[in-house]
């Protein structure tokens, strides 16, 4: 490959690095984002088990040892709030990877087949969009019955649309410039094209996207999770954990809700901070340096 | 104009035909509908009866049929939890949802209208730096966290739950909306407990899209504000806030209002969770409950119900669209 193709996309992510780098709300965001992940990451070290259950602790306020309080079985708070980190992560990760799976390569397939292929596929994305995002993760849930693997696969297919349509729409710009007219030119079959020619060239909207999509992902889990068609009951997933708060009268004891709420509010904050600033960046449109 | 009309609704048949297929696949699916309403304890035989009389034994293709030509008389069959018709059920519960989504779309619109504009006269400044951050912090709180928080802070001052107090005796049951419904029967006082019960509900419901509202308002005035025709105003000696309000604020509005009309769809079913929260009688609630006691039949319909609604008001919102611009002609 002549070396002057590699030099121009080369320069534009330098530059929309830099972008995020100057950006005061992207680096919140990131920081956040890192709080986040070290919490999943060192959650074991917490001192007590997130699902050993005490007798004797019952519901108690927030002080020494006990940063966080216990719950109404007198688990520990704190340690629930760090494992729910790693569920959460792990929950929001599968399910954007589930919808990335599936979403690309029909966006890559209809965009890039056209006719009445693209018309079909674009046909049942219309339809799934046509649902409220949260309902139709509700309806999937309790058709599949509620299970963590369920519980992921509804939130990945809900969100399937999202990239479906973005994927599509690239492609659809992408694919009558130079470069792939050259690689067609040269004799490249369409798969080649699509996956060697087009594919890189539409993903930078979809680092975006995926970036976004996690706190999503996260926000829509915890959701189902407090409807009660998430993850089974003991487990310390924070949108379970304020289900449980609000059966056992949160209100006379605010740090059951505090704590999980806290911490799923700071960790979508962080993936809307840093997801802002990466489409800011990355958006040739803004190109303001 | 109408021609538009009638060519977007014809387009919207067939993603509603897509919508009535994708449910009634996913609650046929989903377990057994003869099961379920027999309960778990029935006989084998029991749920073979049941299934026979329900016509659950055919195949899909014909049930489906035979479920949308129920449909279309208004019949959506009956649920196995409330053993009451479906659709007298979603009459109960649709108004209480509709009611909630206004109320919360009315406190959205309005603050989040008056926050942009206050954002945009002066970018940069702590306010639009207070009213940016606050936005960003609006969209990141889960609903049921934030209704959560508002009943504890709100404890012993404000009603926790339910359209009324446990003990008024009023039935909504004119419009179904019970702050009307208490005024059209001259009953004040019910309105204005109604309306108290609303009040935590709807906050809790309106962040978001008051936080969507407030940053477009801001970027569209900002616009706006930087055009010719807001300096020659400004010029001929009007006064700051006339001119943001008469002349940028107007101009603006279109895509303000778009938002406003998109998030009516959202808040019509983002519903679910609030409604979980504050023990609201709503549509959301009946779907999540019907789940629970695996009555699919109440599911489908409450589903669809709120899909149709949600496809109909962007619909509507489109067409809006192009009457509020002139210059977009559907031609």
């Amino acid at each position: 490959m002549p070396e002057f193709i590699d030099v121009l996309p080369a320069r534009g992510p330098s530059r929309a690095w830099l972008k995020v780098r100057r950006s005061r709300a992207a680096m919140a965001g990131a920081l956040l984002v890192a709080l986040y992940l070290g919490a999943a990451a060192f959650a074991g070290f917490a001192k007590r088990p997130p699902r050993e259950i005490s007798q004797d602790s019952q519901l108690q306020s927030p002080g020494a040892g006990k940063w966080f309080g216990t719950d109404h079985l007198g688990r520990d708070m704190l340690s629930r709030v760090l494992h729910g980190a790693r569920w959460s992560l792990f929950i929001g990760v599968v399910s954007v990877g589930v919808a990335l799976i599936i979403g690309v390569p029909l966006g890559l397939f209809a965009g890039a087949a056209g006719g009445a292929v693209d018309a079909l596929v674009m046909r049942v994305v219309d339809i799934m969009l046509a649902f409220p995002a949260i309902l139709l993760a509700i309806a999937i849930v309790a058709t599949l019955g509620p299970s963590l693997f369920n519980l992921m696969l509804a939130v990945g297919l809900v969100n399937v649309p999202v990239y479906a349509r973005q994927v599509r729409a690239s492609v659809l710009q992408v694919r009558e410039l130079d470069y792939v007219t050259a690689a067609r030119a040269l004799g490249a079959g369409r798969t080649r094209i699509i996956v060697f020619q087009i594919l890189p060239n539409v993903a930078a909207p979809i680092v975006v996207l995926a970036t976004l999509g996690v706190g999503t992902a996260i926000l829509e889990a915890a959701g189902l999770g407090f409807v009660g068609l998430g993850v089974e009951p003991d487990t310390p997933e924070w949108g379970t954990m304020l289900a449980q708060a609000r059966e056992h009268s949160f209100m006379q004891y605010p740090w059951t809700v505090a704590g999980p709420g806290i911490a799923i509010s700071l960790a979508i904050l962080g993936f809307n901070l840093l997801g802002d600033a990466l489409r800011d960046a990355l958006d040739p449109r803004s190109s303001k340096i | 104009m109408r021609a538009f009309l009638l060519r977007r609704f014809a387009l919207a048949v067939p993603t509603l035909l897509g919508v009535s297929f994708l449910v009634f696949a996913l609650a046929h699916v989903g377990g057994d509908p003869a099961r379920a309403i027999a309960g778990e304890k029935a006989p084998a035989e029991t749920v073979e009866r049941i299934r026979h009389e329900y016509g659950l034994d055919r195949p899909v293709v014909v049930q489906y049929a035979s479920y949308m030509g129920g449909l279309a008389r208004g019949n959506f069959g009956r649920s196995s939890q409330t053993k009451r018709l479906v659709a007298e059920d979603l009459k109960r519960h649709f108004p209480a949802t509709v009611e909630l989504a206004t109320a919360a779309l009315l406190l959205a619109a309005l603050f989040g209208m008056a926050a942009g504009v206050l954002a945009a006269l002066r970018p940069g400044s702590f306010v639009d730096l207070a009213v940016m951050s606050l936005s960003l912090v609006g969209v990141s709180i889960p609903v049921f966290f934030l209704g959560m928080l508002a009943l504890v802070a709100f404890k012993g001052m404000l009603p926790g739950g339910g359209r009324l107090d446990f003990m008024t005796d009023f039935t909504a049951d004119r419009t179904g909306f019970v702050v009307l419904d208490a005024l059209l029967s001259s009953r004040a006082e019910v309105a204005r407990e109604a309306l108290l019960h609303l009040l935590l509900p709807a906050c809790a419901l309106a962040t978001i899209p008051m936080a969507v509202i407030a940053r477009l308002t801001r970027a569209s005035m900002l616009e706006t504000l930087s055009s010719d025709y807001v300096r020659t105003a400004r010029a001929k000696g009007l006064p700051v806030m006339a001119v943001a309000l008469r002349h940028a604020l107007r101009n603006a509005l279109i895509p303000i209002v778009t938002a406003i009309g998109l998030q009516y769809g959202t808040l019509l079913s983002g519903a679910v969770l609030t409604e979980t929260v504050f023990s609201w009688p709503g549509i959301g609630r009946y779907v999540v409950e019907s789940i629970k006691g695996k009555d699919f039949i109440a599911m489908q319909g409450a589903i669809l119900v709120i899909a149709t609604a949600f496809v109909l008001v962007n619909l509507l919102v489109d067409a809006l669209y192009g009457r509020l611009d002139p210059r977009i002609s559907h031609a």
